[in-house]
């Protein structure tokens, strides 16, 4: 039984880290500068230099855990709220 | 034993997911147009807002975002690069809303979710506005509509529905008229809801959003928390960094408030 939920733990954890590795930024070609590093606490993250729309630059760490999707959404929501733009007032 | 566990980890990854709270009797297209700063009353902001109505519940979220969502998971499949992607999805999603309003879901509740970020969501009860129902009449979309007033959260409405098409549920927030509004503003016209297109919605699923995706809130501080994004744009973008720790080029960096013109008015 030990062993069932040790395999199926690993299944798991081999099935998210493949998951990350398919959506992963490293190998894109953009004009932001892209890098992993290794935290004390052996923790990845990606490290990416941003520059919004209107001239902000930026150094941001992402967690490795995050997804393609969060980190475009999260960009793109740092540059509607530090370079302006709408969000509809509520509606 | 060892079943129920092969079963719950096989099932696990779909309870995460959105799930079906109704199927889609009709979908209608609305065009939002509303004003971002009041001093400025002629520049206005526009968004193209899907309303999917169902026999329970309803949804309402902005077309284009869904569309730059959808061109951006299709892009990860492709394996587009990170530039490409953002570019493609900024071209829907520029200056258009998050919010995805869920009326009736939970039942006698209405949900709101937005994405400021992070992503957050609250409850308000399902309370019906009190419409006058008048005895004018206009031809909309072609669509012979019917007068109705009300005042909520602050600003005076007049809508315009047609009872051929029966629904509780209208664009936003509204609901409680015998029919579907097909075009609704206030009185100022600082927001103006358009109704641009209706479809059959050929019972396809109406999805909510997955609990496990949102940081809970109310909807005071939602509005605390829109106008320190407005008002403190930088202090507001900290704050909500969602665990993610920046560190700008220039360290005196300061963005001033910018104009912010609510919807909702009052907040009690």
């Amino acid at each position: 039984m030990k062993k069932l939920i040790t395999a199926l733990f690993m299944t798991v954890c081999v099935l998210a880290a493949s998951a990350n590795n398919n959506t992963t930024i490293a190998k894109a070609k953009m004009e932001t500068e892209q890098k992993s590093k290794k935290t004390h606490s052996k923790i990845i993250v990606r490290v990416i230099d941003v520059t919004l729309s209107c001239g902000i630059q930026m150094s941001v760490n992402f967690p490795n855990s995050w997804t393609t999707q969060q980190i475009i959404n999260w960009v793109l929501n740092a540059d509607a709220q530090l370079c302006g733009g709408g969000v509809g007032g509520g509606a | 034993m060892k079943n129920a566990l092969i079963i719950f980890f096989l099932v696990m990854p779909t309870l995460a997911k959105s799930q079906t709270i109704d199927s889609i009797n009709v979908r209608c297209l609305y065009r939002l147009s509303y004003v971002m700063d009041t001093n400025n009353i002629s520049q206005k902001a526009y968004d193209t807002k899907v309303l999917e109505i169902g026999s329970r519940s309803s949804k309402y979220y902005s077309y284009e975002r869904y569309l730059g969502d959808s061109i951006l998971n299709e892009d990860i499949e492709k394996g587009v690069n990170l530039a490409e992607m953002m570019s493609n999805k900024s071209k829907y999603n520029k200056d258009k809303s998050s919010l995805i309003v869920y009326q009736n879901f939970p039942q006698n509740a209405m949900s709101v979710t937005e994405d400021i970020g992070q992503i957050y969501l609250y409850t308000e009860e399902q309370n019906p506005q009190n419409w006058e129902i008048l005895a004018d009449t206009q031809t909309v979309l072609g669509i012979h509509c019917q007068m109705a007033i009300t005042t909520f959260r602050g600003r005076d409405y007049t809508a315009w529905f047609t009872n051929k098409i029966p629904s509780i549920f209208g664009p936003w927030k509204f609901n409680g008229l015998p029919g579907l509004i097909i075009k609704i503003s206030d009185s100022q016209n600082h927001y103006s809801f358009e109704c641009i297109r209706i479809d059959d919605g050929h019972l396809l699923p109406l999805k909510s959003y997955s609990k496990s995706d949102f940081i809970k809130t109310t909807r005071k501080e939602m509005r605390k928390m829109l106008i320190e994004r407005f008002q403190n744009p930088l202090g507001s973008f900290q704050a909500n960094s969602g665990g993610v720790s920046v560190s700008f080029e220039n360290p005196n960096l300061s963005i001033p408030s910018r104009p912010f013109n609510p919807i909702e008015r009052t907040y009690d």
